[in-house]
């Protein structure tokens, strides 16, 4: 099965695909929990 | 485009854009850290490792991404902080983006040298230096009233839902005239050109307003742009204007920590562009069904967060 840009199969991307994904999900996890602590930080104040 | 590209292209964007957020934390909270100078020290690194040196590719491109990163984390604070609530001066900040891409584009057509791209990134040395000398000391972007009185969360999960539908859109949208260098450059100066208005704009007549004339006024150009460039360019710089109404809305409800604020933005945008790495609509139909419900969905959404443009 091909992506979008020819002659590039699924296959051959799953593995940095994951990597990727996890370095993104670890990011956006702690990205969230920050805007939450900043969001609750100000409601305090 | 071989492999080894694509999974280039897609870390490259992954590295470049997602940490914005956390550097960006970490820039609000000690005021002090050059990041300017950093990372341009960073991106001559990796040119002159990528000219000079055997290396893996990813090592060079980490130190690439973190450069990058640096520099544009240095770059928002500076602008966010000393624009005193005005929208111009970050929007133009973030236009500006689109036309550092033609530059690459540029060097990529014409296969320049690398020393060339070193002096391109040696010049942004006075830029950097003059950022510091103007830099605003003041603590917070408390002039940024931009958010309607609604639940703060729902602005920040709203902001960022338009900006991945924007990264989206942005990239998916089927453009087939799109083929040479030059229509390349075009698309993305109507881009950057969009994104400069959005703030123009929001400061001349207001965010309500300016969110219904780029998200409405966007529409028609974009479902009929696909084999029309004039056309699309209009829709495209139309939708992009929407970067600055979520900037401005994110920057609002932190009020505290831009740099925190401008990483949302830069992950959205990556998180939008991601699955046009993997899947595009060409379908005439299709597409027209995915303009127009993302075009209202992310009207529904502005109009939801905005404030109103007569109050205070």
């Amino acid at each position: 099965m091909t992506t979008a840009i020819e002659g590039v199969y699924f296959k051959d991307l799953l593995i940095p695909f994951i990597m990727i994904s996890l370095f993104v999900a670890a990011v956006v996890l702690l990205t969230g929990w920050l805007v939450r602590k900043e969001l609750k930080n100000e409601k305090n104040n | 485009m071989p492999v080894s590209a694509w999974i280039v292209a897609f870390a490259y964007d992954a590295l470049a854009f997602v940490p914005q957020s956390l550097f960006g934390y970490y820039r609000d909270i000690h005021k002090n850290a050059n990041f300017g100078l950093l990372g341009l020290l960073l991106l001559t690194a990796a040119v002159l490792m990528n000219g000079f040196m055997n290396l893996n590719v990813f090592l060079i491109l980490t130190v690439l991404c973190l450069g990058n990163v640096l520099v544009h984390v240095e770059g928002a604070e500076a602008t966010l902080r000393s624009s005193n609530g005005k929208m111009t001066p970050g929007a133009v900040f973030v236009g500006g983006g689109s036309f550092g891409v033609i530059t690459g584009k540029l060097c990529s057509a014409f296969n320049v040298p690398f020393y060339f791209v070193v002096f391109v990134v040696v010049s942004a040395v006075p830029f950097v230096l003059l950022s510091n000398e103007i830099k605003c000391n003041a603590e917070s972007c408390s002039g940024f009233n931009y958010a309607g009185k609604v639940n703060k969360y729902l602005v920040v999960v709203y902001s960022a839902l338009i900006v991945i539908i924007r990264g989206y859109m942005g990239y998916g949208i089927p453009t087939s005239w799109n083929k040479t260098t030059v229509q390349h450059i075009i698309f993305y100066s109507a881009m950057g050109l969009g994104k400069c208005l959005g703030g123009v704009l929001i400061d001349r007549i207001g965010i309500r307003k300016t969110a219904i004339l780029s998200i409405i006024g966007s529409i028609p150009f974009l479902l009929f742009g696909d084999r029309i460039m004039y056309l699309s360019i209009v829709g495209v710089a139309f939708f992009s204007m929407t970067m600055a109404i979520t900037l401005a809305l994110l920057v609002s409800v932190l009020p505290n920590k831009p740099g925190l604020a401008f990483g949302i933005t830069t992950i959205g945008l990556f998180l939008g562009s991601a699955p046009i790495f993997f899947i595009k609509i060409k379908d005439f139909y299709y597409s027209c069904v995915m303009i127009t419900v993302l075009s209202l969905l992310c009207m529904y959404m502005a109009l939801k967060v905005v404030r109103n443009d007569d109050s205070d």
